[in-house]
């Protein structure tokens, strides 16, 4: 479950209004209401995190630390559609990783039921990644020194530090500071890299971004609601190639070759290309934040062509 | 033993002849698991140990207080950039047979991925050597593929089938 102690359950409770509004926000496109909602109840909680007793058990600090990782999380998602809908594409990856890495770290240290609506946000961003044009990424292999422990300060490569990268210790998570590197050894291009914003830099207003701008296009037109976008379904289709002039099938090619236009150019007159529909996903905002929303499904908004 | 894992998933076993220092190290190393520096496989001639290698020695501990686990000398920690889960290189005492460890290493993989979002991919890569019987040769077992062929490999695994 999200929450193993009752403290963090009230606390969470307490605030799950103000995150609901934040969330409707969100659908009408309110986008810094709801960044400012959000950070409201981020002072709350973190206000009443820091007077829990020390006498509390290490799960009420450990629920705490979820609770605001749940709200920050909340914010990257907010902080992306801003990106998005400012065509800030290449910074939107980036905020969409820090969405996914909240994510992780919610999972990691919970268990089912959790609120719907982080199901919803990992399909959402499953299928937002589809949109962007990176299919390799920069991955470096080095030789380190002992890392030091973000909790203890000692060696976490040793025995003599308890504590394991990426586990909870009263509501701190554990994770290794490399002091020192002492050997690059290699940078390679791969397609399952540790960090995803190790991309290959692409400007805003590269044409690669034409889907991600698509979809930038529709939710600031309002065609779409942040929280309704569904999923993608990609199509080849053939349209007429703009680049080749059309002739009679038995009349000289225009490209000069001195054969007739059935024998040489007549297959390039068509090419070949990948349409994305964004299918969206109806859903009810006060039902997803609150478990048990029954999304609804219709018909695509809006077609794109990449 | 039939095909049970996709295409671009490997495992293999192979025997591993004249690598002395393997030898000294599985003759010194008495009780469970010991985890081993790249250099010893002779793949490399790093003396480095790769990052996860004491996260996972720190959770079998954790998890499993009745198996002896440590970790040789090393002169640093290799760590690469890659969404990958790379099993800390071992040998494996007579006490502690192969089954055994890739059962614990399936538990390890549950507990490292539970945090995976549903379109993340998480490739492993293992690498155990291990003594067919007190007196026998050294074998090394190899795989490298997806979490889920690895879970085929662990359940199946039986290695009276490859050794004939």
């Amino acid at each position: 479950m999200m929450f193993r102690t009752d403290i963090c359950r009230a606390l969470a409770d307490s605030v799950w209004e103000e995150i609901s509004n934040a969330m409707q926000s969100v659908q009408t496109m309110n986008l810094e209401g709801a960044s400012r909602e959000l950070e409201l109840v981020a002072e709350i909680v973190t206000e009443k995190t820091n007077a829990f007793s020390d006498d509390y058990h290490d799960d009420v600090f450990n629920d705490g630390f979820i609770l605001k990782q749940f709200i920050n999380l909340l914010n990257d998602y907010v902080y992306f559609w801003k990106l998005l809908v400012s065509n800030k594409f290449s910074n939107s990856w980036s905020a969409l990783q820090d969405v996914q890495d909240r994510l992780r770290t919610i999972y990691r240290s919970t268990s089912e039921p959790r609120p719907q609506i982080l199901s919803h946000i990992e399909g959402q961003c499953g299928e937002l990644e589809k949109l962007y044009p990176y299919q390799v990424f920069a991955s470096v292999g080095m030789v380190e020194k002992e890392a030091e422990c973000s909790i203890c300060g000692k060696s976490i490569d040793s025995f003599e530090c308890q504590h394991i990268r990426g586990e909870l210790y009263r509501g701190r998570q554990a994770y290794g500071i490399v002091k020192q590197i002492k050997q690059l050894e290699e940078v390679s291009l791969v397609t399952n890299p540790a960090d995803k914003r190790c991309t290959i830099q692409l400007l805003d207003t590269s044409e690669q971004f034409s889907g991600v701008k698509s979809l930038a296009k529709g939710t600031r037109d309002k065609v779409l609601a942040p929280l309704d976008f569904g999923h993608l379904e990609f199509k080849r289709i053939r349209k007429p190639n703009n680049e080749i002039t059309v002739v009679g099938r038995n009349d000289l090619c225009p490209c000069g070759s001195g054969k007739k236009f059935k024998k040489c150019c007549i297959d390039k007159s068509y090419i070949e290309t990948t349409h994305v529909e964004i299918v969206p996903k109806i859903i009810n905002v006060a039902n997803l934040v609150q478990l048990s929303s029954q999304a609804i499904q219709a018909k695509p908004l809006i077609v794109l062509v990449r | 033993m039939e095909n049970i894992v996709e295409h671009k998933d490997a495992f293999k076993i192979e025997q591993i002849d004249d690598n002395p220092e393997l030898t000294s190290l599985m003759q010194t190393n008495t009780k469970g698991i010991l985890c081993v520096p790249e250099s010893v496989t002779k793949q490399s001639s790093h003396n480095v140990v790769m990052r996860q290698t004491y996260d996972f020695a720190k959770w079998l501990k954790k998890s499993r207080k009745d198996i002896t686990i440590d970790v040789a000398e090393s002169e640093g920690i290799k760590s690469l950039r890659s969404g990958d889960l790379w099993i800390p290189i071992v040998i494996l005492a007579s006490d502690m047979s192969v089954q055994v460890f890739l059962g614990l290493v399936s538990n390890y993989i549950y507990d490292r991925i539970k945090g995976a979002l549903k379109h993340d991919r998480t490739d492993v890569h293992i690498q155990v050597y291990y003594k067919e019987n007190a007196e026998g040769v050294i074998r090394k077992f190899t795989y490298n593929g997806s979490v889920e062929g690895f879970e085929k490999v662990a359940k199946k695994f039986n290695i009276n089938k490859f050794l004939g």
